[in-house]
C-alpha cells in the first residue's frame, strides 16, 4: 500500500517533469542513431559492435538520468523529511529506484533490440540484447544510485558522478557485451549470464537497504 | 504524566575553527517549549539539525524518545511540483497513517489555504509555503517539533495562528524546540541561550 502509493508519487513527479524526463531517452537515440549511420558498414557485417554502442550508451544515459535521482529531494527538503521517517525511508528509496528504471530502464531495454532490428540485426541476437538490457539495467540503476546518494549532500553530482560511477559499472557492461557477443559466435555464455545475475542479485539486495542510511549521512555535509 | 520526548547529552560541535557549543545539555519533555536563541551562526539551526539526526556532533550523543520527528528547517519540505494535497497526502504515507480527508479540510482551512488545495507548491507565496508546511506537521501527528524559525515569511495572522498551533500542541502533550534570532511571542518557552563562545 505504502509502496504503492509512494510509486504513483514518483511517477506523477516524472510526469510533471515534462520533456526533463525523456532528455535522457532521446540522449540515447541519438547516440545510438549516430554510431548506427556513421558505422553501418561496419554494424551490417558484424552485430557486436552494434551491441557495444548499445550497452555503454545506455551506461552514459543512465548516469545522464541518476544525477537528479535525488537532487530534487534534496533541493526542496523533501529527502530531508524523508530520512527522519525510518520506517518509511526504505520503501522511499525502492520507489524511488523502481521509478528510476521504469522510465530509464524498461524504454532503453526496449529501444535496444528495436534499433539492433533496425540496424540489421538478427531477431535472436536482438531478443538476447534485450536480454541482457532486462538484467544490466536494474543493477546499473542500483550501482549508480548508491554513489548519486553519497554525493547528494555535495552538491556537485555531474563531474564527480561520472567518474566515480565508471569504474562500477564495468563489471556489469563486460558481462552484459560477453553474453550478446558469445551468442552472435555461438558459443556457450552461461557463466557471464550467472554473473550478470549474480551482480543483479547483489545489488537489488543489498543497495536498497545501504541506501536509507546513506541518504541520512549525507545529509551531513 | 510528563515523558521525555528527546535529550541532548553534552554534545560539542566545532564545524570549522569556531566553536558552536561544547558540553550542551539539553532535555526535553511532554508539554514544554524550549527557544533556542542567538545571534545568526551561533549554532541554533545546526542543534535542530543535530536534534533531527540530520547531523552527527563532534562528542556527546542524542536520545530520542519518540519516532519521527516533525522537522522544519528553512526549506519548507515540499515537492515544488506536487500540488498541496498531493504533498499532505505524502506526509499521511510517510508516517503510515491513513490520509484523513476530512481533519486534512480543517487544517487547510484554519490556515487559509482551502482555495489553494489543488494549487502547485511552486505557484504559492513563500509565506503559504510555510503555512502549508505547518499543515504537514499537523498531518503527521509527531510528538516532537524541531522548528527552524518558523515565524519567518509569515503576516501577522499567520504568526498568531502558528503561536496559537504550537501552545495547543504542547498543551496536549507535544512538544517544540524552536530556533529564533529574534524574542518569541511564546510566554511558557524555556530559554536556552546559544552565545558565540
Amino acid at each position: 500500500m505504502r509502496f504503492w502509493a509512494l510509486y504513483q508519487r514518483e511517477m506523477l513527479i516524472e510526469f510533471r517533469s515534462g520533456v526533463e524526463s525523456f532528455i535522457p531517452l532521446v540522449f540515447f537515440l541519438l547516440v545510438v542513431g549516430t554510431f548506427a549511420f556513421t558505422l553501418r558498414s561496419f554494424i551490417s557485417g558484424d552485430a557486436r559492435v552494434l551491441v557495444a554502442v548499445i550497452w555503454i550508451t545506455t551506461l552514459f544515459t543512465s548516469m545522464l538520468s541518476l544525477d537528479k535521482l535525488f537532487k530534487r529531494d534534496h533541493a526542496d527538503g523533501t529527502l530531508a523529511v524523508a530520512v527522519l521517517h525510518s520506517e518509511a525511508i526504505t520503501a522511499t528509496v525502492v520507489t524511488k529506484l523502481v521509478t528510476h528504471w521504469s522510465v530509464t530502464g524498461i524504454p532503453i531495454t526496449l529501444l535496444g533490440p528495436v534499433v539492433g532490428l533496425l540496424s540489421g540485426m538478427h531477431f535472436d541476437h536482438a531478443l538476447m540484447l534485450g536480454f541482457t538490457l532486462l538484467i544490466g539495467t536494474p543493477t546499473i540503476t542500483m550501482l549508480g544510485a548508491l554513489v548519486t546518494a553519497l554525493l547528494v549532500g555535495l552538491g556537485r553530482g555531474g563531474e564527480l558522478l561520472t567518474v566515480l560511477i565508471l569504474p562500477l559499472y564495468i563489471p556489469i557492461l563486460l558481462f552484459g557485451i560477453s553474453v550478446c557477443h558469445l551468442h552472435i559466435e555461438s558459443a556457450s555464455y552461461t557463466s557471464e549470464l550467472l554473473w550478470c545475475f549474480a551482480l543483479l542479485t547483489g545489488s537489488t539486495t543489498a543497495i536498497p537497504l545501504a541506501l536509507g542510511p546513506v541518504l541520512k549521512m549525507s545529509q551531513d555535509s | 504524566m510528563s515523558s521525555t520526548h528527546l535529550t541532548v547529552n553534552n554534545i560539542h560541535c566545532q564545524p570549522g575553527s569556531q566553536e558552536l557549543f561544547n558540553g550542551l545539555n539539553i532535555s526535553v519533555s511532554t508539554g514544554e517549549i524550549i527557544e533556542l536563541r542567538g545571534p545568526n551562526g551561533c549554532g541554533k539551526s545546526t542543534l535542530l539539525r543535530i536534534m533531527a539526526g540530520l547531523q552527527q556532533p563532534d562528542s556527546g550523543s542524542i536520545t530520542r524518545y519518540v519516532d519521527p520527528i516533525g522537522y522544519l528547517g528553512h526549506k519548507f519540505g515540499l515537492a515544488s511540483i506536487l500540488t498541496v494535497q498531493e504533498n499532505l497526502r505524502w506526509t499521511s504515507v510517510l508516517t503510515g497513517a491513513k490520509f484523513d480527508t476530512v481533519r486534512a479540510q480543517e487544517f487547510l482551512e484554519k490556515f487559509e489555504l482551502r482555495t489553494a488545495v489543488n494549487k502547485l507548491i511552486q505557484e504559492l507565496s513563500t509565506g503559504q509555503k510555510r503555512r502549508c508546511s505547518f499543515v504537514c506537521l499537523l498531518i503527521g501527528k509527531y510528538e516532537l517539533w524541531l522548528l527552524d524559525e518558523p515565524f519567518a515569511s509569515l503576516d501577522s495572522k499567520g504568526e498568531e495562528l502558528v503561536r496559537e498551533l504550537i501552545q495547543e500542541h504542547c498543551g496536549n502533550g507535544g512538544s517544540a524546540v524552536i530556533a529564533s534570532h529574534a524574542a518569541l511571542p511564546l510566554a511558557q518557552a524555556m530559554q536556552v541561550d546559544l552565545g558565540i563562545s
